[in-house]
């Protein structure tokens, strides 16, 4: 009996405040519609000007003289030349970035050893260093006076200015995407499954193929995408050590360049869109993969 | 099948997590690993299963050493505390998978693989839950899959390291009855851990007591129940109130009053004395052979009505049964009459 009393009190002392309440009930984080209106108009205005507008005007003026003159631009040997050699870069260093990538996360994420955060660190040296400095040590390295010149010279081996080069200078840059994608989900996922698999007799190989790698695969689809953006994309490093000969050792980024400095912007934007088309396909993906496989990723979302 | 510990260690870094322990575990027995975090349970448990091997001393299973043996060679199946189930397949692949890896020769026919999973599901209930994934199921289901996934290649001991410790009370209780269950029927030896006294106590046929990494005491749940061994042991079980007490021959005067000693009893003189809340009958007013205490709290819990008693200056907790108490005061701050049935004593050193 009591208690009902109080509550009782209770409501009367709080019917007053009700009464004051705004028309229409809004949350504590919730702003006011113009406000709202304002920042966006603001992000999207930014958005339009400086990412968008840039975007078609690669497209508008690689089309500037008609389909035809595109056409052409693209299957000049040069061009093309320059197309296959970005493909056949990524095509070796995105797999060797795969490869590496699992087994640096799979040894930092599962394993505890001396050395580890030495490791972390490494790894994430190409983010933080100038990708011209990234070429600059392979040019250091392997190049003629460089430190291994003379070894390589002997056996006429062509690294720096050569397919080889260009693809170490990639693997070097595009190094961290894949790893640092995996590490914090394998982290987060722990190792009981593992050690269930091991306890059950599974082999080591068995239980990295049945149980890890099945655990991460979209987390390692999403790093493969980024890093072959990136491998496709790459300027500064590969500049260094190119050469920039043409139909040999140029890739698309630097053809765009070459036939830029020529004034031939409608050659030079033709090439440049195919790179923007893969920027654009790789963008697509990524968002089709998170929303499919959003929470999955949910803890590797960085970028 | 029997496990022979022979003073096995373990450390990490500096840390002593496992201090030469000697323990045997008989065939077909279901143990028990008792102990607060940090006691080195999981630890010991984890290198009977052979996910970590001991720095010394040696593990014997069957007779055979297995000290450095790799955990399938051991036959044995684990249960881990958070069920660790492979989450990229459905319950039926789950269970099916100690079945299917290995360096199995020839491989089973997917008909055999089908009817063991099979059966296996349901003998834990979950037969029309085969084509679910984990993320779908209940802590309770899941639990039990793990359990159908570890019995799969037919172990010869199964360990759990904390089987129903992420579970609710209710499903708890059902589970410790059907692991029960399942022990007597399959007879397969059985050492679990848990951090719960009443669930160690309620299920094992011997609980093995750690503390700091040490056995403490081995013994039926009635046993370490009514003799606990050491200090440590009894407070651990629910020891009760702690009080100061004086030894004396054959029995303890705590507060002026003579209490009989149920454990061993040690050497006379100063000790600590431990009386669990049932052992403490309350009188009204005060009476010559009682001591005087004073309620403070009262609280009804279920059938029975816990009392907290401020008997000079000490804190006591009593239990009664809210139906028989009889026609006591027990209003806070009413004067009570105090006696103390038995108590559990130890000497200053131990």
């Amino acid at each position: 009996m009591a208690a009902e009393t109080l509550s009782t009190t209770t409501d009367r002392r709080k019917a007053p405040v009700l009464d004051v309440t705004p028309p229409r009930p809004r949350g504590a984080l919730e702003d006011p519609v113009w406000v709202k209106a304002l920042v966006m108009a603001a992000g999207l205005g930014f958005l339009a000007l400086f990412i968008l507008l840039p975007l078609l005007a690669v497209f508008a003026e690689a089309l500037r003289r008609g389909v035809g003159a595109y056409w052409e631009a693209l299957v000049e040997p040069d061009a093309w030349s320059a197309i296959v050699l970005t493909l056949t870069v990524a095509a070796i260093a995105v797999p060797a970035n795969l490869v590496f990538g699992v087994c640096a996360a799979w040894a930092i994420a599962k394993h505890r050893f001396p050395g580890k955060a030495l490791l972390l660190t490494l790894i994430d040296l190409p983010f933080s260093v100038s990708p011209v400095i990234s070429g600059l040590v392979y040019v250091l390295l392997f190049g003629a006076h460089g430190l291994l010149g003379p070894v390589l010279r002997e056996y006429d081996i062509q690294i720096i200015f050569a397919v080889p080069g260009l693809v170490l200078a990639t693997v070097f840059i595009t190094f961290p995407f894949v790893a640092r994608e995996l590490i914090p989900l394998m982290q987060a996922q722990g190792n009981d499954e593992e050690e269930a698999a091991i306890t059950l007799g599974a082999s080591g190989w068995q239980t990295f193929s049945r149980v890890t790698l099945p655990n991460i695969k979209w987390g390692l689809l999403y790093g493969v995408l980024l890093c072959n953006a990136r491998a496709m994309g790459e300027f500064g490093a590969v500049s260094v050590v190119s050469g920039h000969i043409r139909g040999e050792t140029n890739t698309m980024p630097l053809h765009v360049e070459i036939l830029y400095n020529e004034y031939n912007f409608v050659a030079a934007f033709a090439v440049a869109s195919l790179l923007a088309l893969l920027a654009i396909v790789t963008l697509v993906a990524k968002s089709l993969l998170e929303l499919r496989y959003g929470a999955e990723l949910a803890a590797t979302r960085r970028h | 099948m029997s496990i022979q510990l022979t003073g096995i260690t373990k450390r990490f870094g500096a840390f002593t997590a496992v201090d030469a322990v000697d323990l045997s575990i008989e065939t077909g027995e279901l143990m028990a690993l008792l102990g607060p975090s940090g006691s080195g349970k999981t630890t010991l448990l984890r290198m009977i299963g052979g996910l970590e091997f001991a720095d010394g001393g040696s593990l014997a299973i069957d007779g055979v050493d297995a000290t450095v043996e790799e955990p399938h060679a051991r036959g044995v199946g684990f249960v881990f505390q958070h069920y660790a189930l492979f989450r990229h397949m459905t319950v039926f692949e789950n269970v099916a998978f100690g079945l299917r890896v290995g360096k199995r020769k020839p491989k089973l026919p997917e008909q055999v693989i089908a009817d063991r999973v099979h059966h296996l599901l349901e003998l834990v209930q979950l037969r029309p839950l085969a084509q679910r994934y984990p993320n779908q199921l209940s802590g309770g289901q899941r639990q039990r899959v793990a359990l159908a996934r570890a019995l799969a290649t037919e172990p010869r001991v199964l360990l759990l390291d904390e089987p129903f410790g992420a579970l609710d009370a209710k499903v708890r209780k059902e589970l410790r009855r059907w692991l029960r269950d399942i022990h007597k029927g399959m007879g397969v030896t059985t050492v679990f851990v848990t951090h719960d006294q009443e669930e160690a106590l309620e299920l094992a046929d011997r609980v093995c007591i750690l503390h700091q990494g040490r056995i403490e005491q081995v013994g039926t749940p009635a046993e370490v129940y009514d003799m606990p061994a050491s200090a440590f042991v009894c407070d651990f079980l629910g020891g009760g109130a702690k009080l100061p007490c004086t030894v004396l021959n054959g029995f303890a005067d705590i507060a002026g009053l003579r209490v009989p000693i149920s454990n061993r009893p040690p050497a006379p003189g100063p000790g600590i004395a431990y009386v669990r809340p049932h052992d403490i009958e309350l009188l009204p007013g005060s009476e010559a052979d009682a001591a005087a205490a004073r309620v403070t709290a009262v609280q009804p819990v279920g059938p029975e009505l816990r009392l907290d008693l401020d008997m000079g200056g000490q804190v006591v907790e009593a239990v009664l049964d809210r139906r028989t108490h009889g026609h006591v005061d027990l209003s806070p701050g009413t004067a009570v009459g105090v006696r103390l049935k038995r108590a559990n004593v130890y000497g200053l050193g131990a």
